[in-house]
């Protein structure tokens, strides 16, 4: 390969891959379907947005085609996440579809199985999601297990020590990773206590009660959006949904902070920035990495558009001035590149260069010196007028192959309707922020982030 | 859309004193060509809202890229320029010498690829699909830039050359693209065959292997066959064949549960290999040699099961539409089987999973899954 589009969310990651594979099959279809008035269904573009009787929010967006149908529930975690520990959200997101209040592990296992196609979980630092790629004749069955995981999960014993398991072999993977260890660390110093900050430490057990209580305080039908896209209609959709969650109606727990009026969220504040720091860390690899990253606004912010096309500038494709100083010119690293990582409340902007452990370590210039130069090279010299459109046609373009997939558009169209309260903001609002963003923009993007930029050099053990 | 260029010209293609240069002369296509400077290209189809990058097989190189419809036209003509005329200087070979040492560095680290690059080494010992694509770091840090331009001048020929278009567009508008990109090229008289040809016969089954454990993977055992390519009518058979062992020894009675038990194949021009792993993780159990000619035999004797046939369609189908559900997805798919003889076995895919009989993979397991193991000295990897 020519390059590697690096992925290193750390432990903001896929998490369980629990069946694969279409399967015809017609459970859920024996079930009586009762006909709910739908609730509050309007219709955008292709769309169609419904809030069902306790209040879960839909996004349809039917795609004729090849009898595919991809389903994404996404979980608001913000409030549960600032009352328990990191481990906590992802056993639970592991441990998600096992055994529920009405079926057995081994029903639930056999109902997922029916549902075909493929079922992931991914814990992220807003959310927890579920993405199932299913069939139109299967959809019942997705459906039904979903809502089953959402209403009452159980987390019987093994399903938890499967999960702990399961984590600790993931993060023990991580550490392999430089890229991870080193986004991974960059944003426990950019976040301190916050949860945005969260790093998985060694646990020997978690009680069944701080799962359930975190599982009652997240998975309520206000934090709950449902994303579904592909071939099937609306109205089949609605009534599928309003009939296996007409008992989804849990409370909305008081969010710590919030007024009695009842905010849906009130995340913790932000820590304060400390200035620039550095670190370097030991990872168990052959590969190294450079890594500066900085804080970002969040993705509704004014900011973000232009901490996205200042990535871009940076490291984004190909053309972007990392790759054209690091790479080309200098013949440093395979994977090298930025990406803005936007999320709720805030987010983080990460450039990097992996390298060969043994090599580039000695030079007189150390890499993660480069990386930041070329950050700084924004402010000292800013994009001209070609390079900020490549950049912008580049976070466009970069979005539009992020959602070409059906299940990939399904997550985009449910995290935006959670995390920005409108699912077409995604499609209309973005690209208009992206064009609007000025050479002024970046500059100033770049000039405040780098105050308080984070360095991290991660060192393979070879 | 989608736009892709295939050369065949992989690393299975390279002289002794060329090992590593296919991989090299593809990092060299984007470093400048006689008409654009480096980074041009790459800057010009970003400003077109794609993304251009590259790849390397040991049956072919190729260049992808996914954008707008309306500047796929316009995006050919570099693909093109890159592909006939780049400069490859002994400066650009150093560079990127030094990062494909980098990039040596990320593979070992990757315990996935580590399975099936040790499924090739001990299944094609003797032969070019053994060496991996990237070579190593002592032919990487040989190989002379003369080495790659000859590489380049005897494969980059047009008639090893493939495009591939997927997405909304006109036959006719595509031919119209294509024929502008690449027409001014002059034709050569190179055969379009594959070229790295063989008689491939029945061998027992190779390894084990044994991989040493990576963060968060424990250590695992790879067993190998290699086996020939079946024609295009037929091409699903390696993949049905794998899946179905790795059922059979999953729900094998003869023993307990084996962990990260997995099966795959991988399809090459003149052949395939088809590999089991398993976790070597105390105090579960290994994956034994006489487990494995067990469910070798009863396939080979019974066949599978209905059951076995519908879970590995399934498994397969599920595969399938995934990679396809994209543009570049559908591009790499027709244009990796086009390299592989015919790509019209990518579209038929589907017609000929459900057409394959359980007695078709009882034959083909009896005749190429043979079970006397060959311990590993004797496969000497």
């Amino acid at each position: 390969m020519r390059s590697a589009i690096a992925r290193f969310a750390a432990l903001w990651a896929v998490v369980a891959v629990i069946a694969a594979c279409p399967a015809p099959g017609s459970l859920a279809e024996d079930r009586p379907a009762s006909a709910h008035a739908a609730q509050q269904t309007t219709s955008e573009g292709s769309a169609v947005r419904h809030v069902t009787r306790t209040g879960v929010r839909v996004v349809v967006r039917p795609e004729a085609g090849r009898g595919l149908v991809a389903v994404v529930a996404a979980i608001g975690t913000s409030d549960a996440d600032a009352r328990a520990r990191p481990e906590v959200k992802h056993v639970v997101a592991r441990s998600l579809f096992g055994s529920s209040s009405n079926l057995s592990a081994e029903g639930m296992a056999r109902v997922i199985g029916m549902s075909g196609g493929s079922l992931t979980i991914e814990a992220l630092p807003d959310c927890i999601v579920v993405r199932c790629a299913t069939t139109s004749g299967a959809f019942l069955d997705a459906v039904y297990a979903i809502g089953q995981a959402l209403k009452g999960a159980q987390f019987g014993a093994d399903e938890l020590r499967r999960a702990a398991s399961a984590l600790a072999s993931d993060v023990a993977a991580e550490a392999g990773s430089p890229l991870s260890v080193g986004a991974a660390t960059a944003r426990a110093r950019l976040f301190g206590d916050h949860p945005y900050a969260a790093q998985v430490a060694p646990f020997s057990r978690l009680a069944h009660s701080q799962i359930t209580r975190y599982h009652h305080a997240a998975f309520t039908p206000k934090n709950t959006v449902i994303a579904v896209v592909g071939d099937i209609g609306p109205d089949a959709v609605v009534r599928a949904l309003e009939n296996q969650l007409v008992d989804y109606d849990r409370p909305q727990p008081q969010a710590r902070g919030a007024r009695a009026t009842g905010a849906a969220s009130a995340a913790p504040e932000l820590p304060p920035l400390l200035g620039a720091q550095s670190a370097t860390v030991r990872t168990r690899s052959h590969s190294g990495a450079s890594v500066v990253a900085i804080r970002t606004p969040g993705r509704s912010d004014r900011g973000a558009a232009s901490h996205a096309v200042l990535a871009a500038v940076v490291g984004g494709g190909k053309g972007s001035r990392l790759f054209d100083a690091i790479r080309d010119a200098r013949g440093i690293g395979y994977a090298v590149g930025a990406e803005a990582h936007l999320w709720r409340d805030a987010g983080m902007l990460v450039a990097y260069v992996e390298h060969d452990a043994r090599r580039h370590e000695l030079s007189e210039a150390p890499v993660s010196q480069l990386v930041a130069e070329v950050m700084e090279s924004v402010v000292a010299r800013p994009p001209t007028e070609s390079e900020l459109l490549r950049a912008k046609r580049y976070v466009l373009g970069a979005r539009r192959r992020a959602t070409e997939r059906s299940l990939d558009l399904a997550q985009a169209l449910a995290e935006t309707e959670l995390l920005e309260g409108d699912w077409s903001r995604l499609e209309t609002t973005w690209p208009e922020r992206i064009e609007a963003v000025t050479v002024a923009d970046v500059v100033r993007a770049a000039q405040t982030g780098l105050r308080d930029r984070v360095t991290v050099t991660p060192r393979g053990d070879g | 859309m989608a736009a892709g260029v295939w050369i065949r010209a992989g690393s299975a293609h390279e002289r002794p004193d060329e090992f590593g240069a296919a991989h090299l002369l593809e990092h060299l296509l984007f470093r400048g060509t006689t008409k654009r400077g480096p980074g041009e290209m790459d800057r010009e189809i970003e400003t077109y809202g794609g993304l251009l990058n590259a790849g390397t097989t040991r049956d072919a190189a190729h260049l992808y890229t996914a954008l707008p419809v309306e500047h796929v036209s316009a995006a050919l003509e570099p693909m093109a320029d890159a592909v006939f005329a780049p400069t490859l200087t002994n400066t650009h070979v150093e560079l990127e010498r030094s990062v494909i040492l980098d990039e040596l560095a990320r593979w070992a680290d990757d315990a996935d690829k580590a399975v099936s690059e040790a499924a090739l080494r001990v299944a094609w010992a003797d032969g070019p699909y053994a060496r991996p694509v990237l070579s190593d770091a002592v032919h990487i840090g040989t190989i002379k830039g003369e080495a790659v331009r000859a590489f380049h001048r005897r494969l980059y020929r047009p008639g090893r050359v493939i495009v591939v278009l997927a997405g909304e567009i006109e036959a006719a508008g595509g031919h119209e693209a294509i024929e502008r990109a690449f027409g001014s090229y002059p034709a050569s008289s190179t055969n379009l065959a594959p070229d790295v040809s063989r008689a491939v016969a029945p061998t027992p089954v190779l390894g084990p292997v044994r991989l040493a454990a990576t963060p968060g993977r424990p250590a695992c055992e790879v067993w190998a066959w290699r086996v020939a390519r079946p024609d295009t009518a037929s091409a699903l058979l390696v993949e049905v064949a794998a899946a179905v062992l790795a059922r059979t020894l999953a729900g094998s009675a003869s023993g307990p549960e084996i962990a990260g038990l997995d099966a795959g194949a991988v399809a090459l021009a003149d052949g395939a290999v088809l590999f089991v792993r398993a976790d070597v993780a105390p105090p579960a159990k290994a994956l034994s040699a006489a487990r494995l000619q067990a469910a070798v035999e009863r396939l080979a004797t019974d066949g599978p099961t209905e059951a076995d046939m519908a879970s590995a369609r399934r498994r397969i189908l599920g595969e399938r539409l995934f990679r396809l559900e994209t543009c570049l997805g559908l591009a790499r798919e027709l244009g990796r089987w086009e390299v592989l003889g015919d790509a019209s076995a990518a579209l038929n895919a589907e017609r000929a999973l459900a057409a394959l009989t359980p007695t078709q993979v009882r034959d083909f397991i009896a005749r190429w899954l043979t079970t006397r193991p060959v311990g590993p000295e004797g496969a000497k990897p």
